[in-house]
């Protein structure tokens, strides 16, 4: 046995648990369990699904690695790069990780087996496609059975893809108050009536949130047989509803944001310029990079030419939408963007405030770029200039920042319906802030525009 | 109760850590039998485009030749 790093995330599934030992995943099967994963391997579901790229690879190792004496099987993991949750996923994002979910257990049940849990943490993004994560999931699936994850596909998935695409989109955060997915009660309660008209929603979710109370209200368990045929109509009818919901980006604040500038075409394009100069200056051992405030990630974009592994982080669904949609297009696979509001990033959260980690804590990288965001932090928020220097130097070693002097259009904007009480906000007092945790290494002021961009090295501690 | 259906509710009940909500285990069959006509015909309907497509893909290889 060996000293290990249980993950505070994997404790619910007594079939085993994820630990980290020396930078490698592995995951421990525990006796009475085992015959499950051997189905995986001997039925040829694991090697089909790694050649389609949906599934993590793992290799089985020596038992002298498992973490507790109940090992039967330790296997060692393909680790995930940044790992991200649902509520920081666009429409897109959620809607491919359902039809992944949906699409290994269809694949599952081909193959004798069935998938035990359908919750969107089993799916993660990597190399730009999601991908699932939980070998354990697979167990032997028993004729007749009905499909024991079906209510928490419906409430990770269903319910909230249905509130995103008829309500608002917004109400995908929904996802991050409530662990397990949305109560169906809920979702089926804050749907406009014509959902019911969908034969798809009017059976998962209405009719679904309807059998729930009733046989909540009578904690009957009544012998239930479904046959495979039946099983795999209910799979391919969820694929159909989920496929059908749409949303398209419209209307949103930040959506917009690049037709919405001071900039003209030249000092945009100067702009980008400045940047790709910036992170060429870098060293090669310089590997990753988090965009922070990224809009559609334009941006983030120079920075994945460069060869840099890279997040692009925004608090518009629109913004990031977008992004998805079009990485997802170009096949790109170095771009992961997620849904963040930097005003209140993602907690640690779940039991003990320990089983999900903070979004800092996650998305740390070799560079952060913060471009036309610190006056959205400084003046839009709050947040005092020194806080937010003392905040970007625990996410990254250098810091390609743009300083946006209040004398700027866009800042006169902010200020026109409120008081200007911020004295302290000037390029003095800015470099001072930065000063106390960054070196300045470059400064390049941004062509046709009263902007400055700084590339910062942080202090060593 | 047949020895098929206590091996199903042992299942259930005792293997899976996941509570399956007994109104969602029984709403599928419900649901099941409004879908599975169509899944069943769906199926065969790809079924029969496979293997015409096989079969003229087969045809214009021979003209070719």
């Amino acid at each position: 046995m060996i000293g290990t790093g249980l993950s505070p995330a994997s404790f619910r599934d007594p079939s085993g648990f994820v630990f980290e030992k020396d930078g490698e995943i592995y995951r421990q099967i525990n006796l009475g369990f085992h015959s499950d994963i051997q189905l995986l391997v001997q039925s040829g579901l694991q090697a089909e699904l790694e050649d389609l790229g949906l599934v993590v690879k793992f290799e089985e190792v020596d038992l002298s690695f498992a973490a507790s004496s109940k090992a039967a099987v330790v296997i060692r993991q393909e680790r995930i790069r940044v790992i991200s949750y649902p509520f920081e996923w666009c429409f897109s994002q959620l809607k491919d990780a359902a039809l992944l979910t949906l699409d290994l257990a269809k694949r599952a049940i081909d193959k004798g087996l069935v998938l035990k849990d359908a919750s969107a943490y089993n799916v993660q993004f990597q190399n730009g496609k999601p991908i699932f994560i939980d070998t354990l999931s697979f167990e032997a699936y028993v004729p007749g059975q009905p499909w024991v994850a079906y209510k928490q596909f419906c409430q990770h998935f269903l319910a909230p893809l249905a509130l995103m695409a008829h309500v608002d989109i917004r109400l995908g955060a929904f996802l991050q108050s409530n662990l397990d997915g949305i109560p169906l009660d809920l979702a089926a309660r804050l749907l406009p009536m014509n959902t019911k008209f969908s034969p798809g929603l009017m059976a998962h979710l209405h009719l679904h949130a309807k059998a729930q109370n009733h046989q909540g209200s009578t904690g009957a368990t009544k012998a239930v047989n479904l046959s495979k045929t039946g099983l795999l109509a209910i799979i391919d009818s969820l694929s159909s509803t989920i496929s059908n919901l749409q949303w398209k980006p419209s209307g949103t604040e930040w959506g917009d944001y690049y037709n919405d500038t001071n900039y003209s075409e030249d000092s945009f394009s100067k702009k980008g310029q400045l940047v790709q100069s910036l992170l060429q200056s870098l060293p090669d051992s310089v590997k990753s990079c988090c965009d922070l405030g990224a809009n559609n990630g334009e941006f983030s974009q120079i920075a994945v030419n460069q060869g840099l592994q890279t997040i692009a982080l925004d608090i518009d669904p629109a913004a990031i939408e977008k992004c998805y949609q079009e990485a997802s297009n170009k096949g790109e696979k170095a771009l992961l963007p997620l849904l963040q509001d930097l005003r209140n990033p993602t907690p640690f959260y779940g039991w003990a405030s320990r089983e999900r980690d903070g979004i800092s804590h996650r998305i740390a990288s070799d560079v952060v770029l913060a471009l036309a965001l610190i006056h959205h932090l400084a003046i839009g928020n709050n947040v005092p200039l020194g806080m937010v220097a003392e905040y970007f130097a625990t996410l990254g070693q250098y810091l390609i920042i743009e300083f946006v002097p209040k004398e700027d259009s866009q800042i006169q904007r902010m200020l026109v319906a409120r008081e200007d009480i911020f004295d302290a906000y000037h390029q003095p007092g800015f470099e001072e802030s930065f000063s106390k945790y960054f070196d300045v290494v470059r400064t390049e002021p941004i062509e046709g525009t009263l902007r400055t961009l700084y590339l910062m090295k942080r202090k060593a501690s | 109760m047949n020895m098929t259906t206590i091996h199903h509710l042992t299942n259930l009940a005792g293997l899976s850590y996941l509570d399956g909500g007994s109104g969602s285990l029984m709403i599928q069959v419900l649901i099941a039998s409004s879908v599975t006509a169509i899944y069943t015909a769906k199926t065969k309907w790809s079924m029969m485009v496979a293997a015409v497509s096989k079969f003229t893909n087969r045809n214009s290889n021979n003209l070719t030749k």
